[in-house]
Formats: C-alpha cells, sequence, structure tokens
C-alpha cells in the first residue's frame, strides 16, 4: 500500500515534470511566433535603410531630397547623353500628393456621407443590405481597379476633354486619383461608421431634446463629437492612398512632371519603385538602390500618417470611456 | 395688448416659416446621405458592367473551317505510321495549301503571306494532334476547324473599327474581303474559348491562357498561408492570453497596427533586400512571393485572431484552471477552439 503509493506519486511527479518540459517548449513557440511581427519591422527598417545608405554614399541626400529633376539612368558610357542621372524625388513626392489629394477629395465627401446615412438615418434591414454592398469595392483587388481606371475612365477623361477643347493626357493624375478615390470610399465609411457609432446617445438624446433636427443635431453635435476619429479614418486612408501602388503604375504615367495641373501626367513614388525593380537590374547601380531610398521615404511618410491617426483615435477612445 | 398678441402672432409666424427651411434642409442632408450611397454603388455597378461587357469576350474564339487533304505524301511518305515520323511532318504546309485551294486566285507572295495569317501557327500542332490520335486519317480529306489568329479573332468579334483607313487598323481591306468570304460560306464559328483556361501565357493572343497565372496563384497563397495562419493565430494566443500587460506589449502592439498599414510595395522591397539579397533564395518563386505575402497579412490576422479569442469569456478559462489544468491546457484545449469556432 504504501510502496503503491510512493510508486504512483513518482509517476506523476516525472509526468508532471514531462508535461513542464512541454510547456515551456510551447511557450517558446508562442513568444517566438509574436516576434516574427517585431522581426519584420526591424527587417523592413534595416533593409531599407541599408541599401538607402548605399545609395547615399553614390547620390547626396541633399539632391535626392530638394533635387527637382527625377530621371534614373545610370551611364554606362562616361560620354553618353544624360550620363548623369539626376535622383531628385520633389516631382515623385508632389505626384504621390496630387493623386492621393484628387483621391481624398473623391472618398471623403461620399464616404462621410454614407457612412452618416447608414449611421444615422438607414433602417436596420437598409443598413444591412447597404453596407456589405458598400464593402464589395474594399473586397476588389486594385489591380482590377487600375485596369478600370487605365481602360475606361482615363479614355473616358480624355475624351470628354477634346469635347470641349481641352487637351488632356491619356494618363492624366485625375484619372487614377478618381478611381483610388472610389477604392477608398469604402475604407472612410466604415471607419467614420465607427466613430459615429461610438458617440454616446446621450448626446444624441439631448440634441433632440433641445429641439433640434436630425440634421442639425449630426451636424452641430455628433459630428464635432465623432471628428477625432473621423479624422484618424482620413489620414489613415490617406497614408492608403500614398502607398497604393497597382493603380498608379497601371494608370498613372512614368514621366516625372513637377505640376499641380490634374489633367497633366504626373508620377508617383511607388510607380516609380515598379519601374525601377521590373526587369534585369544590376543590384548595386544607383538606379536599384534609388528604388530603396524611395521605399525608405514612403515608409517613413506613411508611417507619420499611420501613427498620428491611431494617436487621434487612442486618445479619443478614451475620452468616452 | 393687440400689440404684443401682435408681436407674438409674428414671432409664430417667424418661427413657423423657419421651421419650414429647417425642415427642408433636413430633407436635404437625409437625401445627399443617400445619394452618397447610391453614387457609390454605382461606381461600382459601372465598373462591373464595364469590365465584365469587355471581358466577357475573351471568353470567346474564331474557329475557321478548312477543307484539308491529309496528304500522305507529306504527313507518312514510308508508309511507316510511326509517331516520330508523324509530329515531324510538315502540318503548316496543310493549312497553306488548304488555304490556297480555297483562294486560287491569291497570287503574290506578299498576298499569300497574308492569307496564311488567317489561322493561328496553332493550327498545325492541331492538325498533329488529330493525326496522332487516329493515324486513319492520313490520306483522306476532312472539314476541320482550325483557331483562328488573333487578328481574325478581333476584326470577328468586332474589336478592330473597320472605317478607318487601312493602315491604322491590325488588318488589310483583302483580309477583310477573305474574311467576308469565309463568313458567308459559314465557315467561320465562335466557339467557346476552352485554351483560355488549359494553356499559359504566350505571345500568341489567341494561345494565351490563365493556367500558368492560376497555378502560380495558388502556390504562393498556399505558402502564405501555411506560413501566415500557424504564425498569426499562435503570436495572437500569446499576446492575447499570456504576455504581461507592460511597454513591451505595448510596443509590440503599437507595432502590428503600424504594420498593418506599411504598404504592399515596402513588404516587396523587404524581400528583395532580405529574401533575395541576403538569404539568396530563388527569384520569382511562389516560395518568396508566399512568403512575403505572409509577412504582409500577417498582422490582419493577429488582429482578428485577438478579437476573437478576447471574445470567449474569461470564465471558461478560469472553470478549467480550478479544475487543476495548466495555463497551457487551459487556453488550447478551451479558449482557443471556441475562439476559432467564432471566427468560423
Amino acid at each position: 500500500m504504501n510502496t503503491l503509493a510512493r510508486a504512483s506519486f513518482i509517476g506523476t511527479s516525472r509526468a508532471r515534470r514531462v508535461q513542464k518540459n512541454i510547456e515551456r517548449a510551447a511557450m517558446a513557440v508562442l513568444i517566438l511566433c509574436a516576434t516574427v511581427a517585431i522581426l519584420t519591422t526591424i527587417g523592413i527598417v534595416f533593409s531599407l535603410l541599408f541599401e538607402s545608405l548605399r545609395f547615399f554614399s553614390q547620390v547626396p541626400i541633399t539632391d535626392f531630397l530638394f533635387g527637382l529633376n527625377w530621371s534614373p539612368q545610370t551611364a554606362m558610357r562616361s560620354d553618353q547623353v544624360g550620363a548623369s542621372g539626376s535622383f531628385g524625388a520633389v516631382p515623385l513626392l508632389a505626384g504621390t500628393f496630387l493623386i492621393s489629394a484628387i483621391a481624398m477629395t473623391v472618398a471623403v465627401p461620399f464616404g462621410l456621407l454614407s457612412a452618416i446615412y447608414l449611421s444615422e438615418y438607414a433602417s436596420r434591414r437598409a443598413r444591412d443590405i447597404l453596407k456589405p454592398l458598400l464593402e464589395i469595392l474594399a473586397g476588389i483587388p486594385t489591380v482590377v481597379y487600375g485596369f478600370f481606371a487605365a481602360l475606361v475612365v482615363a479614355p473616358m477623361i480624355r475624351d470628354a476633354g477634346s469635347g470641349v477643347g481641352l487637351d488632356i493626357s491619356s494618363e492624366s493624375a485625375l484619372a487614377a486619383g478618381a478611381v483610388m478615390g472610389i477604392m477608398i470610399i469604402p475604407f472612410i465609411s466604415s471607419l467614420s461608421d465607427d466613430a459615429l457609432a461610438a458617440v454616446p446617445d446621450s448626446l444624441r438624446q439631448a440634441g433632440y431634446g433641445l429641439g433640434a433636427t436630425q440634421a442639425e443635431t449630426i451636424r452641430q453635435v455628433i459630428l464635432p463629437a465623432a471628428l477625432p476619429g473621423i479624422s484618424g479614418g482620413i489620414l489613415l486612408a490617406m497614408s492608403r492612398a500614398v502607398g497604393e501602388t497597382m493603380i498608379v503604375v497601371m494608370a498613372a504615367g512614368l514621366a516625372a512632371n513637377l505640376t499641380a495641373n490634374p489633367l497633366a501626367a504626373v508620377t508617383t513614388v511607388t510607380a516609380q519603385i515598379v519601374a525601377l525593380l521590373t526587369g534585369d537590374q544590376e543590384f548595386d547601380s544607383a538606379k536599384t538602390l534609388s528604388a530603396f531610398a524611395l521605399g525608405l521615404l514612403l515608409f517613413l511618410i506613411t508611417l507619420v500618417f499611420n501613427v498620428a491617426a491611431l494617436r487621434i483615435v487612442r486618445k479619443y477612445r478614451q475620452q468616452y470611456d | 395688448m393687440t400689440d404684443t398678441a401682435n408681436r407674438a402672432y409674428g414671432n409664430s409666424e417667424k418661427i413657423a416659416a423657419s421651421l419650414a427651411a429647417r425642415h427642408r434642409s433636413e430633407k436635404w442632408f437625409r437625401g445627399i446621405g443617400f445619394a452618397a450611397i447610391v453614387a457609390a454603388l454605382g461606381f461600382l455597378a459601372f465598373m462591373i458592367l464595364s469590365i465584365g461587357s469587355t471581358g466577357y469576350k475573351a471568353f470567346q474564339q474564331t474557329y475557321v473551317q478548312l477543307e484539308i487533304n491529309f496528304d500522305a505524301d507529306v504527313i507518312d511518305p514510308e508508309g511507316t505510321r510511326d509517331p516520330a515520323v508523324l509530329s515531324r511532318a510538315n502540318y503548316q504546309g496543310l493549312v497553306r495549301k488548304a488555304l490556297r485551294d480555297m483562294f486560287p486566285d491569291v497570287k503574290s507572295r506578299r498576298d499569300r503571306r497574308s492569307l496564311n495569317d488567317t489561322v493561328s501557327s496553332v493550327g498545325q500542332f492541331e492538325l498533329m494532334d488529330m493525326v496522332l490520335a487516329d493515324p486513319s486519317l492520313i490520306g483522306t480529306t476532312r472539314t476541320v476547324w482550325l483557331t483562328a489568329s488573333d487578328d481574325f479573332d478581333m476584326a470577328m468579334k468586332g474589336s478592330i473599327p473597320l472605317d478607318v483607313p487601312q493602315d491604322e487598323r491590325r488588318i488589310s481591306d483583302k483580309q477583310i474581303s477573305w474574311l467576308d468570304k469565309l463568313n458567308s460560306e459559314g465557315r467561320l464559328e465562335s466557339r467557346f474559348n476552352s485554351r483560355f483556361f488549359t494553356s499559359g501565357d504566350s505571345r500568341e493572343p489567341e494561345q494565351a491562357g490563365i493556367l500558368a497565372a492560376l497555378v502560380g496563384t495558388g502556390f504562393s497563397l498556399l505558402v502564405c498561408f501555411a506560413f501566415a495562419f500557424p504564425v498569426g493565430v499562435l503570436s495572437a494566443v500569446y499576446l492575447e492570453m499570456f504576455a504581461p500587460r507592460n511597454r513591451i506589449s505595448d510596443i509590440i502592439e503599437i507595432n502590428i497596427n503600424n504594420l498593418a498599414a506599411v504598404p504592399s510595395i515596402v513588404f516587396g522591397l523587404l524581400g528583395l533586400a532580405m529574401l533575395l539579397g541576403v538569404f539568396g533564395m530563388p527569384r520569382s518563386s511562389p516560395l518568396v512571393g508566399g512568403m512575403v505575402l505572409a509577412l504582409m497579412t500577417l498582422p490582419t490576422i493577429i488582429v482578428a485572431a485577438r478579437a476573437s479569442l478576447k471574445a470567449v469569456p474569461p470564465s471558461l478559462r478560469d472553470a478549467a484552471l480550478g479544475l487543476g489544468a495548466s495555463e497551457m491546457q487551459a487556453v488550447f484545449h478551451h479558449v482557443v477552439p471556441l475562439g476559432a469556432a467564432r471566427e468560423c
């Protein structure tokens, strides 16, 4: 009896030890998985930084940041035409922000008004039908939008322009921006929807109690209360527009023009990265390395937008808790 | 007395008028909101319709009917019926001869060459496959349908404008007259383009298909899923269930939210510099593509998995712990299965 109890005690303690080792190993695996996301960020920062530093050893960083001329060639012979490539990123940034601004002028009114209608006016049934329909727009691959922009919208805008005597490039910023705006509508609408839904009902009731109509309550009470959430959403959408690639590769141009004219062809940071890296490239020419410098620039710009947006949204959440 | 009454009356009239205006603006505001949704859905419908109405033509392919003389002297002069011999024969010549016989008045070299362009270069292989499948065809004359070339196919589909000068379009006036003749004799037919689903890319549009691209997409997705799903779910489990609430887990949280908003092209650059540059993995392989996609989708999976884990009531975990389960057992035997069930 005594020995049996002791044997079983030894047995369970051994089982417990095995169990403990397994759990320790499992925990190690879990921690390892959780660090993958961190490692990815570190990998992004280091690979961009490292390749960019190699680029800046060939092209001064001031030329890159403040140069007004972008024509990325590296000469094979010294007497070649255009032998000295110029790597001024300003026209690319200007093009990127021009297209993003057009996209936001399309997306913000449509997205915000849709969100207001869906969250404040629509009946439950209408909302259950309309919201998923709107979200189809977000589920369409961007390459389809690019195709649509390049083959349908751009010729349409060009023909409309020639109808009224305007000379519009078939790779106009307007076509790419407008289609990008359509893509971003559900993004803005769903983030604004969340912000509007987070406004406490007591504010709504107070507005009605003071005799305001529903529209007045929305405009003067609910929208101001939801504004931080909405502007956070708009910043996130902006970051998305800046980083959008397929639409601009297909519908925007490749010539770097420094212009604010939405009817002209402009190019963007993302479109240039794609153009620089497709095809056969040597890995250490300034031309290839400039893609990483552009990538670093893009990463930093979107990071600023994202951090600002997340901070605004976070601060706003605490307000009503 | 009457004065104040009058003033009150005037006020209420003013209020009534302003009320009407306020109700009008209410209606307007509501209408604008509805119009915004309708417009957004209108864009969607327009996009789907315009792509659908342009794209559906790719599912059709024009075929040309020819009288092919499977000449034994050309295909198998020795009469061996050896597949190696049969597959080396000049089937292109058979196609050309059939076309020549059909249009005997086409004489000049240039015209003949453009006549030969009626049939796709895949036509000779279609004939070869027929002969290999049924050698008894040799020596007979049969009516055969062959794939038309891309230019003729586009002309048949109405995608080549015929009212512009000859040198501004892909097919010449002569070719159009041959096309019309073939068409009036019932020798042109539009069929379902099954080759579109069974072949890879090609320089000849009529022979191109999406199979290779589809397989590549499938492989990339497979790699992506095999990597991102377990890593994403396990890191969600760690962050939601085990991670101590401190600065480090705060940083991880912010990091994941930021990573979710990093542009996809930056992930591409990471793949180029790290996976191809540092680790020397093979270029253009679905392995590299899938891994980069996995890193890109990881934050989304983590956020979604955390949300569904958070939705499992903590009482379940407490109950399991109370019954003597270890932390690990409580999480993996009770919380994770329930969270997974919620997700599906």
